[in-house]
């Protein structure tokens, strides 16, 4: 045992110093000293206290060279550049017992005899400075004698003694030889058994970290023997297995699947002794049954013989689904038709998906990276992106609205375009963009013109023969006709109009819906209301209705479509002659009101039912009591003027009060006749 | 007397013009294409056309165009007939070199203060 090492030995050798000194013809003084060796030894094997046995030595050497003062110490010569002289035992204490301070100068010759390993003899009161000792800067010193404790030619300690009783010999020095080896024995086995017990707790310490590191390493870990029994598991495993592993085998844990691969795997990681090139991604099988995913390294454990091995595993679920979820998110993206992009929030692009890449004539791998989004855009696209897009969405953070792409062969692809922000890197929001081709959607409404062209055109032509034949009947150019004849007639002839009327005001409607973007011009109010007036004079003299015109001198101009604007006025005009009894009167109206115009047509008619009043907007709504009175109409008049009014950026608002009369107002943007601009949007 | 030749693809709106034309006292010769209307103007003469702008084949545009292109009857009047009361069709035949327009459904009477306008302007007696 290492314990008994330093005293078994140094028994040994107090034994061998002893037999030599009997061996060579004692002196008293050696007969003393030989006492003296053997107590301390004793003292030390039997209590091992060094403090104790320091203070034997020194009491033992000051009795044999008759000492007052003196003091042992221990000498590293090891540990740094610097020689290290650390004081063990001193007495120092005067013939009172109070305490003697040493002499100042004790140091100068300690260093001496550790300098030179050399006993240095200062027989009585000597002034310092003299001869080979160096100047001390003290008073005399009443003799010194120091001692080098030397074992297996190392300098281990010094002793020193003071003030004797006789001056000191040289001969004493070498007599005291066995004793100084026998301390030096004895301090050199203090140092082993102190540099043992300090790599002792190093390597405790070192254990606990290790054990401590296994124990709490997220990860899960698993010490397995050669056979695949595991030996060892740590906290993480066992959470993670639901189970102690340990005395289980390892590919227990491994699902059905795996299993056969995964045993192959380690019987070759035993015999090559190398560790995986990269984690292994297992199907890791809970004690209940449940399985995850978990990334594996593992690696042989070198040490003497044994076939150990450590795996060090971790559950990858949410690293796998997220994974999984970018994979689905990136598929979406280059399965979806649209054109979507994604890059700094000036247009320059970091990614363009697939059908981007297509609508705009890249291939799939062309870099979009020295790309500007305004680059993949035909020129007037591009500068309403740079003066419009880019800054509504800086601003607002959102704009959307139709826009066009540059097609693979330069060609423009119209696209309806959502732009908006992302979050982006840091603090800087990203730009995203999707544009859906609008390409079929131009086509179905160019077809739905078409076919409205062509119902126009179908149903015109049978009610030309209609209501042609009609007017020759009545007027009488197939024979004379008599009342009853001419009464049934006028009715077919009403309801041929009335059928006509709807078809002209269903045509405007569709009409008004797709001429949303058409030019505006400008438009003199004046002129429009003067033409109205026109059209419906005579139907207002028929009805005995008074229509009066109050325009101001200023000329009002909007900007827009004249024929729309005639059309809108036109219809508040004839329902106000339609809806106001003989006698009645209707005002068609403009002024100025700020930077608007207002046009309104004001009747002394029927009024309208405030229940009512919400939904004469409505397409085919017809107020009760236009009903219940039998006058004619489709319900469509004021659901143009809404449109109009719409597609002209202004508002329609109806005041209406039964039996009193209606007023309706509508109110345009003035512009002068420069200010032409292209409407919608 | 003056001679119309009226153009319409459809039988009863052609019937009604020409029997209102006569009823008025003009002769009438008439057409049910395009092209029979380009091949009655090679064959004999008249004073104006009633053109109906919407025919499959050789459409009124056309038969417009083609009638201004040929010196000897360059001068002829021409109404159109339009089923679409758009102002994109009303300009496109008066581009063509149309003398007047009416909108389907017509009245007679209107068609006919139509035609005795046209060609009391091109100096035909009616």
């Amino acid at each position: 045992m290492a314990d008994g090492w330093g005293v078994g030995q140094l028994h040994d050798q107090a034994q061998a110093g002893f037999a030599d000194a009997l061996a060579a013809d004692a002196s008293p003084l050696d007969a003393v000293i030989l006492r003296e060796i053997v107590a301390v030894q004793r003292e030390y094997v039997s209590h091992g206290d060094p403090g104790t046995m320091w203070r034997l030595l020194l009491d033992a050497v000051l009795r044999t060279t008759e000492s007052s003062y003196g003091f042992i110490g221990e000498v590293d010569l090891t540990e740094s550049a610097l020689p290290r002289f650390e004081t063990r035992a001193m007495r120092w204490l005067g013939s009172d017992g109070e305490p003697v301070p040493p002499h100042p100068d004790i140091g100068l010759l300690i260093s001496q005899v550790i300098a030179t390993g050399e006993p240095l003899v200062l027989p009585s009161t000597v002034r310092l400075g003299d001869g080979a000792i160096e100047s001390g800067r003290f008073g005399p010193i009443d003799g010194f004698l120091g001692l080098p404790l030397t074992s297996s030619e190392r300098l281990v300690g010094v002793m020193g003694v003071t003030a004797p009783a006789r001056p000191y010999r040289r001969e004493l020095a070498a007599a005291l030889q066995p004793l100084l080896s026998a301390c030096a024995s004895i301090v050199e086995a203090i140092q082993s058994t102190r540099a043992r017990d300090r790599a002792m707790v190093a390597l405790e310490d070192t254990a606990a970290f290790l054990t401590a590191l296994f124990d709490s390493a997220p990860d899960g870990l698993l010490v397995v023997d050669e056979a695949g029994t595991v030996v060892r598991s740590n906290p993480a495993a066992r959470s993670m297995l639901g189970v102690e592993p340990v005395d289980r085998h390892v590919i227990d844990f491994v699902s059905d699947r795996q299993r056969r691969a995964i045993e192959m795997r380690l019987a070759r990681l035993v015999r090559s002794g190398d560790p995986l090139d990269e984690p292994l991604m297992i199907e890791v099988v809970r004690a209940d049954g449940r399985a995850f995913p978990a990334e594996t390294s593992i690696a042989p454990i070198r040490r003497g013989g044994g076939g150990h091995l450590i795996a060090m595993f971790r559950d990858v679920t949410d690293r796998i689904e997220a994974q999984r979820a970018v994979a689905r998110a990136a598929e979406i993206l280059d399965a979806a038709p649209d054109f979507i992009a994604w890059g700094t929030i000036d247009g320059r692009l970091h990614y363009l998906n697939r059908g981007g890449r297509r609508m705009a004539g890249l291939s799939r791998v062309e870099p979009v990276h020295e790309r500007n989004l305004a680059d993949l855009c035909p020129p007037w696209a591009a500068r309403h992106l740079r003066e419009v897009v880019l800054p509504a969405v800086a601003e607002e953070g959102t704009w959307a609205g139709e826009s066009a792409v540059r097609g693979a062969d330069g060609e423009e692809v119209p696209v309806s375009l959502a732009a908006f922000t992302i979050a982006g890197d840091g603090h800087r929001p990203y730009l995203a963009v999707v544009a859906r081709d609008l390409t079929d959607r131009l086509a179905v409404e160019e077809m739905k013109d078409a076919l409205m062209s062509n119902v126009s055109h179908e149903l015109r032509t049978p009610l030309t023969s209609i209501i042609g034949y009609l007017e020759l009947m009545i007027e009488g150019s197939f024979g004379p006709i008599n009342d009853e004849q001419a009464e049934a007639l006028d009715i077919v002839l009403r309801n041929g109009d009335r059928l006509l009327e709807l078809i002209n005001e269903i045509l405007q409607l569709a009409r008004l819906e797709r001429d949303r973007d058409e030019p505006r011009l400008p438009v003199v109010l004046s002129e429009v209301i003067e033409r109205v007036r026109e059209a419906v004079a005579v139907r207002a003299a028929d009805a005995g209705v008074e229509l009066t015109v109050d325009v101001p001198d200023e000329v009002l101009v909007v900007a827009g479509d004249p024929h729309q604007l005639e059309m809108a006025i036109s219809n508040l005009a004839t329902n106000g002659v339609k809806f106001t009894p003989e006698g009645g009167r209707v005002t068609l109206r403009a002024f100025r009101q700020d930077d608007v115009a207002v046009v309104e047509v004001e009747d002394t008619g029927i009024g309208i039912p405030p229940d009512d009043l919400d939904r004469v907007f409505d397409r085919f709504f017809r107020a009760t009591n236009a009903r219940s009175r039998q006058i004619q109409g489709t319900g469509l008049g004021l659901a143009i003027v809404d449109a109009v009014a719409r597609n002209h950026g202004g508002t329609v608002s109806i005041v209406s009060e039964p039996g009193r009369g209606t007023t309706v107002t509508l109110t345009l943007s003035l512009s002068g006749a420069d200010q032409v601009v292209r409407g919608g949007g | 007397m003056a001679r119309v030749l009226v153009v319409d693809d459809d039988p009863d709106v052609r019937s009604l013009v020409e029997l209102k034309l006569r009823l008025e006292g003009l002769e009438v010769v008439t057409a049910a294409s395009g092209e029979e209307a380009l091949a009655q103007l090679s064959v004999q003469t008249v004073d104006l056309v009633v053109l109906d702008l919407m025919m499959p084949g050789i459409d009124g545009i056309e038969v417009c165009r083609r009638i201004r292109d040929t010196a000897e009857i360059a001068h002829l009047p021409v109404i159109m007939l339009t089923a679409r009361a758009q102002e994109k069709d009303v300009e496109r035949g008066l581009t063509v070199g149309a003398t007047d327009y009416v909108v389907k459904p017509f009245s007679p009477r209107e068609l006919m203060v139509r035609v005795r306008g046209a060609l009391r302007r091109a100096g035909v007696a009616g």
